[in-house]
């Protein structure tokens, strides 16, 4: 099996169709507006022509890259380029407006590799029994992970508490206009019929970080890029003694991912959020992220790629997608004559070995292609900053366009846009918005559902094990701050009586 | 009396935000009838708009602990910020009517001319640029990513005519 699956890897056509794949996807996780999930619906359809191998040799390498790619622009513009990386500019950009855009990179490209590769062989060995883990959880958990997330995000938000919820909260206001989960039922479309589909979250997010800034910028006068230092690239741009120093946050960041990954419906676009969360709560130094702190990279980079993983594994053991890009995947193993679910790995092993095969090699061709890429990215900077943000804007309404083929998804861009301005104004953090928005949905439905599926109402959230787990660890991160800040006070005034004795 | 701060202005708009949200909430109607036991559609935004009260409510009475940032330094700020929105919406108005092609040449040429205002750059760089960049873009997304890009009304109306 090993080598029948090495064999077909290493078929010249395989390699370049996978090494096309990677600098695709790649390319499309980079540009703010595209994503892994256009492109694989794009090549999906280039796909039908191939055998089965290399079609998935080619669709699997494409999402690789695409997840890897949204750091590029995450890091040097601020702009997410995927959702999946959206915690990368709470630190990465900073990290870039002090002229250290090489070091955020190389531990972008560093730990995207780690959480990709450790994620796809934890997968690979332990598939089914993770499979079977992921359904045991119903929507009590699902509800109780989503609120968790949103309370863990609030907790990081800069400035007073309320100011987070808020926040969260106008999110998941956002996300309740069209129509309702379940029932279908129309929520705040005032008669507007592009209202009806929702707020398109590709739209949302060019809106909220790339149209606000380039207003917020102007209006500021603010139209000088930031500086790139002069660097002579060794090796991966972050030393080994780095990760090593860092070895408890990547393995925190890289659980966080796959756990949320092998969730049903979470993916990548959730799991950098929390991970980030997580990764400053516990920090020595919080006050440090969200102004250029390397362990905000590595925790998103990490997260994010082990959700890959993680996504994998409902994917091809029960054929329920991991995420957005895994359920264009399955319909392409499904048109391949495959079906994917339980009896996958026993009616064709091979198949899935050569997927998971690829998901390592794409891994390592992502790696050798943006570190070849790392000397000309920040090169980027060098454009002037008029020329490069009236690129990125053309772009920009290019993409909201072409994601939903309606002018109206950039007129809601633009609006997103003027909400950016306000919560600049504000001074509303931006991350518990995103997720806010994100998993509201998920919220509602898994909070019906929960209660619809049991007579006792809201209580059983509380009485099952996982669920209640989640939701104390909600309330306490909510709270803890605060007890922290009285416990610190207590043991400053103790020290300070006895100094005084 | 406490003083009317721009965060408890804000704190404010938010009560009434929420307010504003409960209301609508109860207006929702529903598609069909609710199953035993299920919450509905109006719940979730209804306990959105208790949560945007509660913390309304919150940062009213909560201790004003730094002085307010400012966001604009001057009131031309502001008038760029509404030159630079006017001119978004006119670029979706010509998207609409003109198509992708003219309407981008005209949108990246008066961006750049915005953005650029302190560099004074020469008219025919920015020209170059609008029409180097909307070609590029039209033949990355039409021809590559295979995305039919608003043709406009007037233009289809036009080439219609010409036929």
């Amino acid at each position: 099996m090993f080598f029948s699956t090495i064999g077909i890897l290493f078929q010249p056509a395989n390699l370049i169709l996978g090494f096309v794949g990677v600098l695709v996807g790649i390319i499309f996780g980079a540009i703010p507006g595209l994503s892994g999930t256009t492109a694989m619906a794009l090549l999906l359809p280039i796909s039908f022509s191939m055998d089965s191998f290399s079609a998935i040799i080619f669709l699997g390498a494409t999402y690789v890259g695409a997840v890897s790619g949204g750091l590029i622009s995450s890091i040097l513009l601020g702009i997410p380029g995927t959702t999946s990386s959206v915690a990368t500019t709470y630190d990465g950009y900073p990290m870039t407006l002090k002229g250290k855009a090489v070091k955020a990179l190389g531990i972008g490209i560093v730990s995207s590799f780690i959480g990709t590769i450790g994620s796809v062989i934890i997968a690979m060995l332990f598939c089914p029994l993770l499979a079977k883990v992921a359904l045991k959880l119903g929507p009590w958990e699902l509800f109780s992970l989503c609120f968790c997330a949103i309370i863990l995000v609030v907790t990081i938000s800069k400035g007073d508490m309320w100011n987070g919820l808020i926040a969260a909260l106008i999110g998941a206001a956002i996300s309740c206009i069209g129509f309702a989960p379940i029932d279908s039922s129309k929520r705040f479309s005032f008669g507007i019929k592009t209202l009806l589909g929702g707020v398109n979250t590709t739209g949302l997010v060019l809106g909220f970080f790339a149209l606000c800034t380039i207003m917020k910028n102007y209006g500021q006068k603010k139209t000088v890029n930031p500086p790139v230092e002069d660097f002579k690239l060794k090796g991966f741009g972050v030393s080994f003694k780095e990760l090593w120093q860092n070895k408890w946050l990547i393995l925190k960041s890289f659980f966080i991912g796959l756990w949320i990954g092998f969730l049903p419906g979470m993916g990548s676009g959730l799991s950098n959020q929390v991970a980030y969360a997580t990764a400053r709560s516990s920090s020595k130094h919080p006050e440090t992220f969200g102004q250029g702190n390397p362990e905000g990279v590595y925790a998103s980079e990490v997260s994010n790629n082990a959700a890959v993983g993680g996504a994998v594994i409902p994917t091809i053991a029960l054929g329920i997608p991991g995420d957005t890009p895994m359920s264009i995947l399955l319909g392409g193993l499904i048109i391949h004559g495959l079906e994917p679910g339980p009896l996958l790995m026993t009616t064709s092993p091979d198949f899935v070995y050569v997927f998971f095969g690829i998901l390592i090699l794409a891994a390592i061709m992502t790696l050798f292609t943006q570190l070849f890429g790392m000397r000309f990215f920040p090169k980027m900077l060098k454009i002037p900053y008029h020329y490069l943000f009236s690129g990125i804007a053309v772009v920009c309404f290019a993409g909201a366009f072409s994601t939903t083929m309606s002018i109206s998804n950039c007129g809601l861009m633009i609006g997103v846009a003027l909400l950016g301005l306000f919560f600049a104004f504000a001074e509303l953090p931006s991350a518990p918005f995103i997720l806010g928005f994100i998993l509201g949905p998920m919220l509602e439905m898994n909070l019906r559902k929960g209660i619809t599926y049991d007579d006792r109402g809201f209580i059983v959230f509380l009485t099952r094990p996982i669920s209640c787990a989640l939701l104390l660890v909600a309330v306490g991160s909510m709270f803890w701050p605060y007890i922290r800040a009285r416990i610190e006070a207590k043991k400053g005034s103790k020290y300070q009586d006895g100094e005084d004795d | 009396m406490k003083k009317l701060t721009k965060s408890r202005c804000l704190a404010l708009f938010y009560i009434v935000f929420g307010i504003v949200l409960i209301y609508l909430s109860s207006q929702i109607k529903y598609m069909f009838a609710v199953t035993e036991g299920d919450i509905g559609p109006k719940a979730f935004p209804t306990c959105i708009g208790i949560g945007i009260v509660i913390c309304g409510i919150g940062k009213l009475f909560s201790r004003q602990t730094k002085a307010d940032k400012v966001f604009m330094k001057d009131k031309k700020g502001y008038l760029r910020l509404v030159a630079m929105f006017v001119l978004f919406v006119a670029y979706i108005l010509g998207l609409n009517y003109l198509g992708y092609i003219i309407s981008t040449i005209a949108f990246a040429a008066v961006l750049l001319k915005m953005l650029s205002a302190e560099q004074k750059l020469a008219w025919w760089k920015i020209l170059v640029f609008a029409v180097v960049m909307t070609l590029f873009s039209y033949f990355c997304f039409e021809k590559l990513i295979k995305v039919l890009l608003p043709q406009g009304k007037w233009t289809r109306m036009v080439i219609r005519a010409l036929r």
